[in-house]
């Protein structure tokens, strides 16, 4: 995957959030996500990485994406 | 999941007060996100046990059903999902890790 599509992904899935995205390795199969978004603030650190990670379940279990390292922070 | 893989996943958690779900052992660790989840707890003098997902294709998919999180390393302390590397990270930085674990 590339950065765009996953960051595009995210902005849509939570609107209005700010995410930035890296490729760790380059290879498409890593990303660093940081994101802020509103939909978090009822939600613990489990139950926040747990709705970025959804977003990628398909990705996430056909293994083309193999790790995210997620940093999120309610608005 | 079928319930013979759910019920060996409940004996697993029941085994140790803290399990690491992890990709390979602490002595070879087989992906770094593992590794660092091995060291952190190594670092808190934490009395733990692991489960290498390798080697049990079942446990591996099913572990990910169980607590509704696709990726490994995955850190259960009594019973409960605490998270993967990340938040083990972040946890332990601010000293969180540290007191879940003698909960």
């Amino acid at each position: 995957m590339l950065e765009k599509d996953v960051e595009d992904r995210l902005k849509k899935a939570f609107p209005g959030s700010d995410v930035m995205v890296s490729d760790m390795t380059g290879g498409g199969s890593n990303f660093e996500v940081r994101i802020i978004a509103s939909q978090f603030s009822d939600l613990n650190r489990v139950k926040q990485h747990q709705a970025v990670m959804k977003v990628f379940d398909v990705e996430l279990k056909s293994g083309e994406l193999h790790a995210l390292s997620i940093k999120s922070l309610a608005k | 999941m079928d319930e013979s893989t759910k019920t060996r996943i409940e004996e697993i958690l029941k085994s140790s007060k803290v399990m690491l779900f992890m990709k390979g052992t602490p002595s070879f660790p087989q992906c770094g996100f593992s590794a660092r989840a091995v060291a952190i707890l190594k670092e808190l003098g934490t009395e733990f046990e692991t489960f290498n997902v390798l080697e049990d294709e079942i446990i591996r998919q099913g572990i990910k059903e169980f607590g509704q999180w696709p990726t490994i390393p995955q850190l259960y302390v009594n019973n409960e999902l605490l998270g993967g590397s990340d938040i083990m990270m972040e946890m332990y930085e601010s000293g969180e890790l540290k007191t879940a674990l003698q909960a």
